[in-house]
C-alpha cells in the first residue's frame, strides 16, 4: 500500500472518530517539470512538487471543506473541516458520498519513459518543433511544456478506496508572423500521455503555416452567414456546449439549456455525440472520477435526441438518476461538478472540401469554439482565427469579427458534417457547418 | 518563531554565485476562507492553507525554479539545488540570456493595514452575511432559478530574500463578497452578478448592506428576462465605469505588460512615445492607492511599487515591469512582478488600472453617441496581445436613440482592436470610479481593480444575435 493511501485511510478514520458522519480524503502527489521558450530561446525550467490533500467532512447534511499543501499535517485539516461542518448550514439535497464499485482498467494512462525522461530530453524534443516553427526572422516563436507525474488517491468512509497513477504532458507552440506592420498568429497544442507521443515537428510546422496564412486579416460587412468549424473548433464548441447543457448539477438547478429535454430533439438528426472515458491514452480518460465513482461511458446525443445528463453523486441524487461518475474537482478545496471526458462525435457524409465549396457566404473558424457565457442561452463570441468564405472559396482572414446565435439554433442549424474524423487526444471529431448565424464585424 | 529572513540568507549563502547570477527565496504563507451559499443551502464552507517556499535561480542567463513545502534548512537547500541544477541544464539551450538589474535592492516591511482581521470574525457571522445576501437575490421572484452569495477572505504573507540583498516582508489581506442570480423564463436565461472586493479587512463587509445588494441583483436578473435581444454590428457604445475597468484592463493593459514586450508578443512593443489614443485619454496603473482589491506595496520580487503613467494625453509612456523585463529594457523596475503563490514565478501583472476622468456629463456623452448602445456591468473578457484583439462581456445595457436612453437589452459581448480603440474615444466622463474588483488570469490569478469614468467609444463590434 502506498504511504499516501495509508495516510488517507488513517485520516478518514480520524474524522469519523471526531464525530463526523461521512469523510472523504483526496490526495494528489504531483511532480511537475515545466520549461519555457521565448523568442525561440529556452529561458529555463521548473522542477517542483505540487498537490496536497483535500478533505470533505459531513456532519448530518452540513459540509466542511479544507485543503492543505502539507500532507503530514492532514489531521489538522480534518479537525478544521469537522469544525466547519458543525457550523455550516445544511444542504437538504445531500444524501451520501458515493460507495465506490469496481473500477475498469484504462490502458496507457501511465508511461514510465515519460515519467523518467530527463529535463534535457524534454528540451531537445521541444526545440525540434521550435526550429520547424521559425524558418526565418519574420517568425517569433513562444512555447511551453508541462510534464506531470501524478499519484491520485481518494478514500471515503462509505467504502471508496481508489488509487491511480498517471503521466501527462501539455503545452503548445505559438508563432507570431510579421509582414511589414501587419502581424498574425498561429498555435498548435501538444498533449499526450507517453514520451513517444511527444513529437513536435508537425506541431511547429503547422503553427508556422497557420500564422503565415492568417496575415492580412480584414474586417468584413456584418450580416447573416454560415460558419464552418474546423476539427478543433467543432470539438471545442460541442464539448463546451454539452458540458453546460447536459450538466446534471445545473439541470437540477433548472438553468442548463437542456433541462427537462431528455428524449427530445435538440440537434440536427445527423448529430450523435458520446462521452467515452475509457479511450486508451486519452488525456481525459479515467477509471474513476474525483469522488472515486467508477466512470461510465455515455450517449449524450443520439441522432439529434438528447439522451443523458453528466452526473456526480450529488446531481444524480437531485435528479433521481444514475451517478455516471463524471464528477471533477477544479482544485483540492472544490466540491465536484459534472464534467465531460473524451468526446466522440460521429461522422457525416460530406467531404470537408465540399463543405467549403458549398458555402456561398460564411466564416471558416479555426482553433477556437462557440461557448456560452455563464448560463445564458445566447452565444456571443469573438472569432479568434477565421477566414471569410465567398462563393465556395476562402478569400481572406478576418479580424474584429463576432458570432451571435442562440445555442438552440446553433445545434439545430448544423447542416453539414464531414466524413473525415480527426482524433484529438482521445476525442474524435469531424468538421461541421452551421447556417444562419449573425456575423458582426468592424467594416 | 522562525526568522524567515535569517533562514533564507543562510541557505542562499551556501551557494556561491558569480556577479551576474541571482538567487531568491520567497516564502508564502496563506490562509483562505470561503463561504458559498447557493439556493438557500451551503455549497461550500472551506478553509485552505497554502504554505511553501519558491526558490528561483538565474545562472549563466538561464532561469531555474523549484519549491519546498517545508521550511527546514535541509528542505530549502535541496529545493535551491534543484532550482540551480535545472538552470544549469538550460544554459546550453539559450540563444538569449536573461538578467536582473543588480543596482536595485529593496528592504522593507509592509504589515497588514486593516482595521478588523477577518480571521477574528466567527464563522457563523460570516455565514450569516452570505445567507442574507443570497436570500435576497432568491426572494425577488420565482424565476430566479439560481441565487448565490460568496464571501472570501484571504490573508497572505510573502517574505522575499535575494542574493542582491533585498529583504522584504509583505502581508496582504483580500476580502470579497459577491452575489449572482440566474433568471430563467422558458428558453431565455440571463446572468447577473455584482461584487465588492478590497485589500482591507472585515470592515469591507461592515460597510455594505447585503440585503440591498441581493435585492438589486435579483431585480436586475428578472428585468433582463423581458429585455430586448441585443443588436449586433459595428456601433457606438457608451460604457459604465465597471465595464470601462474591464475594457482598459483587457483592451490595453495586457499589451503593456513588459514580458509580452520583450518577447515580441505585444502590438504595443516599440510604441513608447507614440500616439495611441485621443488627447483626452490618460491611463494610470497605480497599486499604491490604498485599500483597493488590486493594491499592494511590494510585489512578489520585493520591488516597491509606484504609480505608473501608461498613457499621458494619448501618448504611450511605459510598461509594467518585473526585474527581468526592467533589466532587458534598461529601465528601473516598477513593482509589477506578481505571483499567485509559491507554485508560480513572478511575472508582470496589472494591479489598479484606470482611465483618468474627463469633463463630460452622462447626458452629454449620451448625446455624443446619439445612436448606439449603453452597456454596463462587466462579465469578464480576454485579449490576445500579439495581434491586439480583445473581447469582453456586459451583463446588460440600453439602446440609445436620438441621444437618449431607450429599452433595456440582455447580456452581450463586444470585441475591438487595441491599436484603434483609444483613438476611437468620443468622450470621457467626469464620474471616475474604481468600479471593477476582479481576478485576472494569465496562467496564474491576481487580484486586480479596473476603473475609469463613463466612456463613449465608436467602432466597437457588438456581438448580438439580432
Amino acid at each position: 500500500m502506498s504511504a499516501s493511501l495509508k495516510i488517507a485511510k488513517k485520516n478518514v478514520e480520524y474524522g469519523i472518530s471526531l464525530g463526523a458522519d461521512q469523510v472523504e480524503i483526496q490526495i494528489l502527489n504531483q511532480k511537475q517539470t515545466r520549461l519555457e521558450i521565448r523568442k525561440s530561446s529556452l529561458k529555463g525550467g521548473d522542477i517542483l512538487e505540487t498537490g496536497g490533500a483535500g478533505v470533505r467532512v459531513y456532519v448530518g447534511k452540513s459540509l466542511g471543506l479544507t485543503s492543505t499543501t502539507r500532507i503530514n499535517e492532514l489531521n489538522e485539516s480534518v479537525k478544521k473541516a469537522y469544525s466547519l461542518a458543525k457550523g455550516a448550514p445544511e444542504d437538504p439535497y445531500f444524501s451520501s458520498l458515493p460507495i465506490g464499485g469496481k473500477y475498469r482498467r484504462v490502458r496507457e494512462l501511465y508511461d514510465n519513459e515519460l515519467a523518467n525522461a530527463p529535463f534535457e530530453i524534454l528540451v531537445k524534443k521541444m526545440m525540434e518543433g521550435i526550429e520547424e516553427a521559425s524558418p526565418n526572422k519574420d517568425y517569433t516563436v513562444s512555447s511551453g511544456l508541462n510534464r506531470s507525474v501524478t499519484e491520485h488517491i481518494i478514500v471515503n468512509s462509505q467504502g471508496v478506496e481508489a488509487r491511480t497513477k498517471g503521466t501527462i504532458f501539455s503545452g503548445s507552440i505559438g508563432v507570431k508572423f510579421e509582414k511589414g506592420l501587419d502581424t498574425s498568429i498561429g498555435s498548435e497544442p501538444i498533449n499526450g500521455r507517453s514520451l513517444k507521443e511527444l513529437e513536435t515537428l508537425d506541431a511547429g510546422k503547422k503553427a508556422a503555416e497557420k500564422a503565415k496564412a492568417r496575415i492580412g486579416a480584414k474586417k468584413i460587412s456584418s450580416g447573416i452567414m454560415d460558419i464552418v468549424l474546423d476539427h478543433k473548433s467543432t470539438l471545442g464548441s460541442l464539448a463546451s456546449l454539452l458540458n453546460s447543457g447536459a450538466n446534471g448539477l445545473t439541470a437540477a438547478l433548472g438553468t442548463a439549456f437542456l433541462t427537462g429535454k431528455i428524449g427530445e430533439k435538440v440537434a440536427e438528426k445527423g448529430i450523435t455525440i458520446k462521452d467515452d472515458p475509457f479511450v486508451p491514452g486519452g488525456v481525459a480518460s479515467q477509471s474513476f472520477d474525483d469522488e472515486g465513482t467508477p466512470t461510465k461511458k455515455l450517449v449524450l446525443i443520439e441522432k439529434g435526441l438528447f439522451k443523458n445528463y453528466l452526473t456526480d453523486s450529488y446531481s444524480a441524487n437531485r435528479l433521481n438518476v444514475e451517478n455516471n461518475g463524471h464528477g471533477a474537482k477544479n482544485s483540492l478545496i472544490s466540491k465536484p461538478t459534472p464534467t465531460i471526458t473524451n468526446v466522440i462525435i460521429s461522422p457525416g457524409k460530406w467531404n470537408t472540401e465540399e463543405i467549403i465549396k458549398d458555402t456561398k457566404k460564411g466564416i471558416l473558424i479555426e482553433d477556437s469554439g462557440l461557448t456560452l457565457q455563464g448560463a445564458s442561452t445566447n452565444i456571443s463570441r469573438m472569432v479568434d482565427n477565421g477566414y471569410y468564405i465567398e462563393n465556395g472559396e476562402i478569400k481572406h482572414p478576418v479580424k474584429n469579427t463576432m458570432v451571435g446565435i442562440t445555442v438552440f439554433d446553433a445545434l439545430s442549424n448544423i447542416n453539414a458534417i464531414s466524413k473525415e474524423i480527426v482524433n484529438l487526444w482521445g476525442s474524435q471529431t469531424p468538421n461541421i457547418r452551421i447556417t444562419k448565424v449573425k456575423i458582426s464585424s468592424g467594416q | 518563531m522562525v526568522d524567515h529572513i535569517t533562514l533564507a540568507k543562510k541557505v542562499i549563502e551556501k551557494y556561491p554565485i558569480t556577479k551576474n547570477d541571482f538567487l531568491e527565496i520567497r516564502f508564502f504563507i496563506g490562509e483562505f476562507t470561503n463561504i458559498n451559499i447557493r439556493n438557500g443551502a451551503a455549497e461550500q464552507v472551506s478553509n485552505e492553507f497554502k504554505i511553501g517556499a519558491a526558490l528561483r535561480s538565474l545562472i549563466g542567463g538561464a532561469w531555474g525554479f523549484s519549491t519546498s513545502k517545508n521550511f527546514s534548512t535541509r528542505d530549502l537547500s535541496n529545493a535551491l539545488e534543484t532550482s540551480i541544477s535545472v538552470a544549469k541544464a538550460s544554459i546550453s539551450g539559450l540563444s538569449e540570456k536573461s538578467a536582473v538589474p543588480t543596482n536595485y535592492v529593496y528592504n522593507g516591511v509592509a504589515p497588514l493595514k486593516i482595521t478588523i482581521d477577518p480571521r477574528d470574525i466567527p464563522l457563523e457571522d460570516k455565514i450569516r452575511v452570505a445567507v442574507d445576501l443570497e436570500k435576497h437575490v432568491r426572494h425577488e421572484g420565482e424565476k430566479i432559478k439560481v441565487s448565490t452569495a460568496s464571501l472570501t477572505d484571504i490573508v497572505q504573507r510573502e517574505i522575499i530574500v535575494n542574493s542582491l540583498g533585498t529583504e522584504v516582508d509583505v502581508s496582504n489581506c483580500y476580502v470579497r463578497i459577491s452575489g449572482s442570480g440566474i433568471a430563467r423564463d422558458g428558453s431565455i436565461v440571463q446572468n447577473v452578478s455584482d461584487s465588492v472586493g478590497t485589500s482591507r479587512g472585515w470592515e469591507t463587509i461592515k460597510e455594505i448592506n447585503p440585503t440591498e445588494m441581493g435585492t438589486k441583483i435579483g431585480r436586475r436578473a428578472l428585468n433582463l428576462l423581458s429585455a430586448q435581444t441585443p443588436p449586433g454590428g459595428n456601433m457606438k457604445v457608451l460604457m459604465d465605469p465597471t465595464l470601462v475597468g474591464v475594457f482598459i484592463h483587457e483592451a490595453f493593459g495586457h499589451a503593456i505588460e513588459a514580458d509580452s514586450i520583450i518577447n515580441n508578443m505585444s502590438v504595443l512593443a516599440g510604441k513608447v512615445g507614440h500616439k495611441v489614443g485621443v488627447p483626452d485619454i490618460t491611463v494610470y496603473e497605480d497599486p499604491t492607492i490604498p485599500g483597493l482589491r488590486g493594491s499592494y506595496e511590494y510585489d512578489s520580487e520585493g520591488t516597491k511599487t509606484k504609480r505608473r503613467t501608461i498613457v499621458d494625453k494619448g501618448v504611450l509612456k511605459g510598461y509594467l515591469h518585473s526585474l527581468e523585463t526592467a533589466a532587458k529594457m534598461g529601465v528601473e523596475p516598477n513593482g509589477g512582478g506578481r505571483a499567485e503563490n509559491f507554485n508560480y514565478k513572478p511575472i508582470p501583472r496589472m494591479g489598479v488600472t484606470y482611465i483618468d476622468k474627463g469633463d463630460m456629463s452622462i447626458e452629454e456623452l449620451c448625446q455624443e453617441i446619439n445612436e448606439g448602445v449603453y452597456l454596463s456591468k462587466s462579465y469578464g473578457g480576454y485579449v490576445n496581445p500579439s495581434i491586439g484583439q480583445f473581447f469582453f462581456t456586459a451583463q446588460e445595457g440600453r439602446i440609445i436613440t436620438k441621444g437618449e436612453f431607450g429599452p433595456l437589452i440582455q447580456n452581450v459581448s463586444m470585441s475591438g482592436l487595441t491599436l484603434e480603440v483609444l483613438s476611437n474615444v468620443l468622450g470621457v466622463g467626469k464620474d471616475l470610479e474604481m468600479a471593477f474588483p476582479g481576478t485576472c488570469g494569465k496562467g496564474q490569478s491576481a487580484p486586480v481593480t479596473g476603473g475609469g469614468p463613463t466612456l463613449a467609444v465608436m467602432n466597437v463590434v457588438v456581438g448580438g444575435s439580432k
